[in-house]
């Protein structure tokens, strides 16, 4: 520690070299450090996203016993209660069944609501009509008024039916109009999937229920008063102050329980998600952190590069210290001192220059539709100190074999005025082979194991391997650098060549040059290598996945869109559907409910084969040999069936196998009467077919409407039927939001491929890890272009006397500058050949095994098909182009060399 | 073959707000095939008159003729073709490409002046065997001794048959021994193949071999008798 400072004043004093040693380890704590703020400045944004879709930051219920209650009272004095700052009162009814002027009834629920403090679950709602909600009117979501083909100002009747004393069935009922419609947002209701069935809902006036219950003669002798209160949270709920948080949503929750009395209970749904936030916050940080983890390891090459000159520069002034009685300890711990103010440095500067960074990032890290804005800004003393100790770590570990191999070496050789050249390491290519092989059979393994069923051996060949699947691309790119640039010469032959059109003879000195410090070149090769590598890796995975996602959406749709009546008896549906301006094509694909084979239990679909083929245009990979062509010929067979390949795997089928179906029939009234049978011949396999039976491990037989026609002809008066559904084929440059709309007048049930498409690419947690990605990515591109031109200004501060020389020879400024361009040409390229020759492979062999998923894993439903990116293109030419502007800015300083000031320096 | 003349040559170098100034109006002449030796303290502008000589620095002020040609009066592509087929530069700390081998170092120039393959090989293992080291021609710099080294760095400098040899302090770094062999190899040089070489040097022996001896005192050339 006595050389303390004379380490850090060594550090301040030579800026040059301290930067160029700490330059790496700076750009990988500025990307950490501005992720860690942006997640420390978004931290509301956060909690706001993690808070969105509660209904209530508190939930009160309140039990009133007999006669009339007065909402008000109760509003206010919660309202009234410090921190709310507002109040949603409503009221369940006992009522369930809404009917129709002809008949059509529905089942709902139906609440009395505040139409001046709505609830959250029709705050957002798109609204038709008044809120208002006069005595005598009611409000209806728009999946039931849709249900019931009603419109604004039709009549609804709400009903009950009840047994009397004497066991008859009785009704009481009231008529209201239909005086306002609410368009639900997709995540109310409480699913995701936005199921009729869950957006059936009725209100009327919550002074109104006691009214309307009375005329349907129910009486409640107590009933529940349900609300949701909301609080300043910009007061109370500091995301920065957990604890002080806590405590006060506490004690505002004891406020509003003083208030209800006993007997009555406060959910307190802030605290609840709040609990978990501090833990999310964490698990958001680690994310980052490892998705930031192909820039800390670029830093750390680029940074055990840097370091590497800087001692190298130093040799002699080591050597020096070692005359003068310092051990070999003393110079590692000296070097390694210099190592840890270094690290303070970079932590200082990359937070500083993360700072910035943050603002770019602010959008990326959190998941939701709105960013924060660019004043929100704070840095936790978490970050502070992760990112120091993250600077320093990497400091010492990219000095410590620098500094080992510096003061290891012979005193006699690094105290000659010129040093002969970087001592020849003797390279071993045992770890790199170890990595290289553990890689490429790593794949192996896991393609071999891939669809097997799940058994010891496919454990040990296929889970363990699996999990190592995502280090591969790091160890294949490290391995195969090195071996193919420190095995070998032959490589910079090779490569060296190819740079001859513009170095002409000079293209042998760069070979040379390159050949003298193969440990950095391969070192910058690896860099560039990595850093191409894992960018199309990223891009290719995320394009790849997109269209994964955008194929299953299709699939699952089956065709441009999907339509179902509201009314299964609708017979004019079909030709009404069909007239739609901007519709080409219909195919109606039919379920053929209740089927059974001896054979599980596979559903079995019906459709005529033209308008299916017409309409939802399957894609080749649907199909197995023989292709679409034969599978029409199997459905053009009456008889012939195709069934989906889970099915004909699970039940141990061939094609030419009899099937047996057998169908049961019930009246309209739910009782069994019978079963029909139907044999049926396996005409050929199918992996799924899209807009029917579609879906993992789905079983699924598929045949023409003659092949099921004792099915189908029975179907029609059976109790379970279910209405076809209708796939949609759009006329080209038809708008799909128009013709939706004009679907929508018909039924509410329409499911647009184009809209979950654009949902999908619009869902927050895929835009921020698209947008982290993408900033991630351009920000390897900065140190590929710093890493390289770092280099190449050390390698030619370190010739200068050897350019000058050949300036003094007759080399002309240019030409001679033109040794340091094509080197630097030459190892870009290699980085560039090596990067994207396994970036690409390993993304190739990632899309094609891990969707697949270990074993025991069923087959997906759409392939997972490799997409080559047009942002990967630009990745690799913009990446190539600013490393090669880079070399021409640090060769320019060659070209104008000051030749007798060189030399006069070095005595020449 | 050249005569150089240079009148009233003043060479300032500045470093931030000091100047010193290395050459004073400097007047000096030479004639064809001379074999001159420069003398003179550190400091007094040896180097600086040689590195004008050469073309890798240009003066302040003054003159210098080559043969004639008025080196001010050049251009930067005119001065790379004078460098590399008019002059042949002999350093003290030799210069040679670490990674090259002998062979490849002495063609180095040759491939610079874009000659053919034939030529050059034939000219290097010439001047390999001129300068007595025909047997080192794949060793690299490193594998070699000082004198070794700076008689390649000699044939280096005749690669592409220069009228002109300017060598700064050849024997500095080298013994006595060494250092007489690279002695002769200028005599050689100036008598047989008819070279006019300047050089500078503390080395008593050049003077003795020289055909003229200049010293320099505070940037000029002090009046002297011929060697």
């Amino acid at each position: 520690m006595g050389l303390f400072p004379f380490a850090a004043s060594d550090v301040l004093r030579n800026r040059r070299r301290t930067i160029s040693a700490i330059l790496g380890v700076f750009l990988a704590v500025t990307f950490v450090s501005g992720t860690f703020i942006a997640i420390d400045s978004s931290a509301r944004a956060t909690l706001d996203a993690s808070l969105a879709g509660i209904q209530g930051d508190f939930s009160v219920y309140a039990q009133v016993s007999g006669g009339t209650f007065d909402y008000t009272i109760l509003r206010t004095a919660l309202l009234d209660s410090a921190g709310v700052t507002d109040v949603s009162l409503f009221r369940y009814m006992p009522v369930y069944q809404l009917e129709t002027v002809g008949n059509v009834t529905w089942g709902a629920t139906v609440l009395g609501i505040d139409p001046e403090h709505l609830p959250s679950m029709v705050r957002g709602a798109e609204v038709a009509g008044s809120t208002d909600l006069p005595l005598g009117s009611i409000g209806l979501t728009r999946d039931l008024a849709s249900g019931l083909s009603l419109n604004l100002g039709d009549p609804v009747t709400l009903y009950t039916e009840y047994y009397n004393e004497t066991f008859e069935l009785r009704r009481t009922e009231t008529t209201l109009n239909l005086a306002v419609i609410f368009d639900l947002p997709l995540s109310s209701g409480g699913g995701s999937v936005p199921y009729p069935y869950y957006r059936s809902f009725g209100f009327v006036h919550l002074r109104d229920v006691d009214e309307v219950l009375l005329r349907l003669n129910i009486t409640e002798p107590s009933f529940q008063v349900s609300g949701e209160v909301w609080i300043d949270r910009t007061t109370y709920v500091n995301p920065y102050d957990l604890e002080g948080t806590e405590r006060s949503l506490v004690r505002i929750q004891r406020r509003l329980e003083a208030i209800l009395g006993p007997g009555n209970f406060v959910s307190n749904n802030l605290l609840d998600r709040l609990r978990g936030f501090q833990g999310q916050l964490a698990g958001q940080r680690l994310v980052y952190f490892v998705l930031s983890a192909p820039v800390i390891l670029l830093g750390v090459y680029l940074g055990a590069v840097g370091v590497d000159l800087s001692h190298a520069e130093r040799r002699r002034e080591l050597a020096v210290m070692r005359t003068r009685g310092a051990s070999r300890g003393q110079v590692v711990g000296f070097l390694i001192l210099e190592a840890i103010v270094g690290g303070v440095i970079a932590a200082i500067l990359g937070l500083l220059a993360g700072i910035g960074l943050s603002r770019f990032l602010l959008g990326a890290v959190v998941a939701s539709p709105t960013s924060p804005g660019n004043e929100a800004f704070a840095l936790t003393m978490d970050t502070l100190i992760a990112v120091v100790f993250l600077s320093i770590s990497l400091m010492i570990v990219v000095s410590y074999r620098s500094a080992r191999r510096t003061a290891s070496l012979p005193i006699i050789e690094t105290l000659r005025y010129y040093a002969k050249g970087e001592t020849r390491i003797q390279y071993s290519p045992k770890l790199d082979l170890a990595l290289v092989t553990i890689g490429v059979a790593d794949y192996a393994f896991v393609w071999y194991s891939r669809g097997q069923p799940f058994t010891f051996l496919t454990f040990i060949l296929g889970v363990i391997p699996w999990l190592l699947v995502p280090f591969v691309p790091i160890m294949l790119v490290i391995g195969g650098t090195r071996l193919l640039t420190r095995m070998t010469a032959r490589v910079y032959d090779w490569f060296a060549r190819v740079s001859k059109p513009f170095t002409k003879d000079l293209y042998y000195v760069i070979r040379r040059n390159l050949q003298r410090n193969p440990r950095r070149s391969s070192n910058v090769a690896i860099i560039i290598a990595l850093g191409l590598a894992f960018g199309l890796f990223t891009f290719t995975i995320v394009a790849s996945q997109q269209g994964f996602e955008e194929r299953e959406i299709r699939a699952r749709v089956g065709a441009d869109m999907s339509v179902e009546p509201a009314n299964v008896n609708d017979a004019t549906f079909a030709a009404n559907l069909s007239t739609i301006n901007g519709i080409s094509g219909v195919a109606a694909v039919v379920s053929v409910t209740g089927v059974t084979a001896l054979y599980c239990c596979p559903n079995a679909y019906a459709f005529d084969t033209d308008a299916y083929f017409a309409v939802a245009q399957p894609e080749w990979w649907y199909f197995g040999d023989g292709g679409a062509m034969q599978a029409r010929a199997v459905l053009d067979t009456p008889g012939r069936v195709l069934v989906s390949r889970s099915f004909y795997d699970g039940a141990f089928l061939e094609v030419g196998d009899l099937l047996r179906l057998s169908k049961s029939m019930y009246n309209q009234q739910g009782n069994f009467t019978g079963t029909i049978q139907l044999n049926v011949t396996i005409g050929g396999v199918v992996r799924y077919l899209p807009g029917a039976g579609f879906g993992y491990g789905e079983q699924a037989i598929y045949g023409s409407p003659q092949t099921f026609q004792t099915f189908l002809a029975a179907q029609d008066s059976d109790y379970y039927r279910s209405a076809p559904r209708y796939l949609v084929d759009l006329a080209p440059g038809a708008d799909w939001r128009a013709v939706k709309a004009a679907v929508l007048e018909l039924t509410p049930f329409v499911t647009a491929t184009q809209e979950e498409i654009e949902r999908f690419s619009a869902d927050p947690f895929f835009l921020a890890i698209r947008g982290f990605v993408s900033i991630e990515t351009a920000f390897i591109v900065v140190i590929l272009t710093v890493g390289l031109g770092l280099v190449l200004y050390a390698a030619s501060l370190e010739r200068d006397v050897e350019f000058a020389g050949m300036i003094a020879r007759g080399a002309s400024g240019w030409q001679t500058a033109t040794v340091l361009m094509g080197e630097a040409f030459v190892i870009m390229l290699v980085g560039l050949v090596i990067g994207a020759g396994v970036g690409l492979a390993t993304s190739y062999f990632a899309t094609q095994l891990l969707l697949v998923g270990p074993p025991g894993v069923g087959e997906p439903p759409v392939p997972f098909l490799f997409v080559f990116p047009w942002e990967a293109a630009v990745l690799i030419l913009v990446g190539c182009g600013a490393m090669m502007l880079s070399a021409l800015l640090v060769s320019a300083r060659i070209a104008r060399i000051n030749v007798a000031q060189v030399l006069k320096l070095r005595g020449g | 073959m050249p005569k150089i003349v240079t009148k009233d040559l003043i060479k300032v170098y500045r470093a931030g707000k000091s100047e010193v100034i290395a050459l004073r109006g400097l007047d000096m002449e030479t004639a064809d095939q001379d074999l001159v030796a420069i003398r003179g303290p550190s400091g007094c502008g040896k180097t600086t008159l040689l590195n004008l000589l050469g073309g890798i620095d240009r003066p302040t002020a003054g003159r210098i003729e080559i043969d004639g040609s008025n080196l001010v009066d050049l251009g930067d592509a005119d001065l790379v073709r004078y460098r590399r087929d008019r002059v042949g530069f002999i350093f003290q700390f030799f210069n040679l490409v670490p990674t090259l081998t002998a062979e490849e170092n002495v063609e180095l120039p040759m491939r610079l002046a874009g000659k053919a393959l034939s030529h050059r090989k034939g000219r290097s293992k010439e001047l390999l065997e001129l300068v007595g080291l025909a047997n080192r021609a794949v060793h690299r710099p490193d594998e070699l001794s000082g004198g070794e080294q700076q008689r390649i760095a000699i044939a280096v400098a005749l690669a592409n048959d220069p009228p002109l040899l300017l060598a700064d302090e050849p024997t500095g770094e080298l013994d006595t021994k060494t250092g007489q062999e690279v002695l002769d190899l200028f005599e050689k040089m100036n008598r047989d193949l008819g070279k006019t070489i300047v050089v500078v040097t503390h080395d008593e022996r050049v003077a003795r071999i020289a055909h003229r001896v200049l010293d320099i005192r505070d940037g000029k050339i002090l009046a002297g008798p011929p060697a």
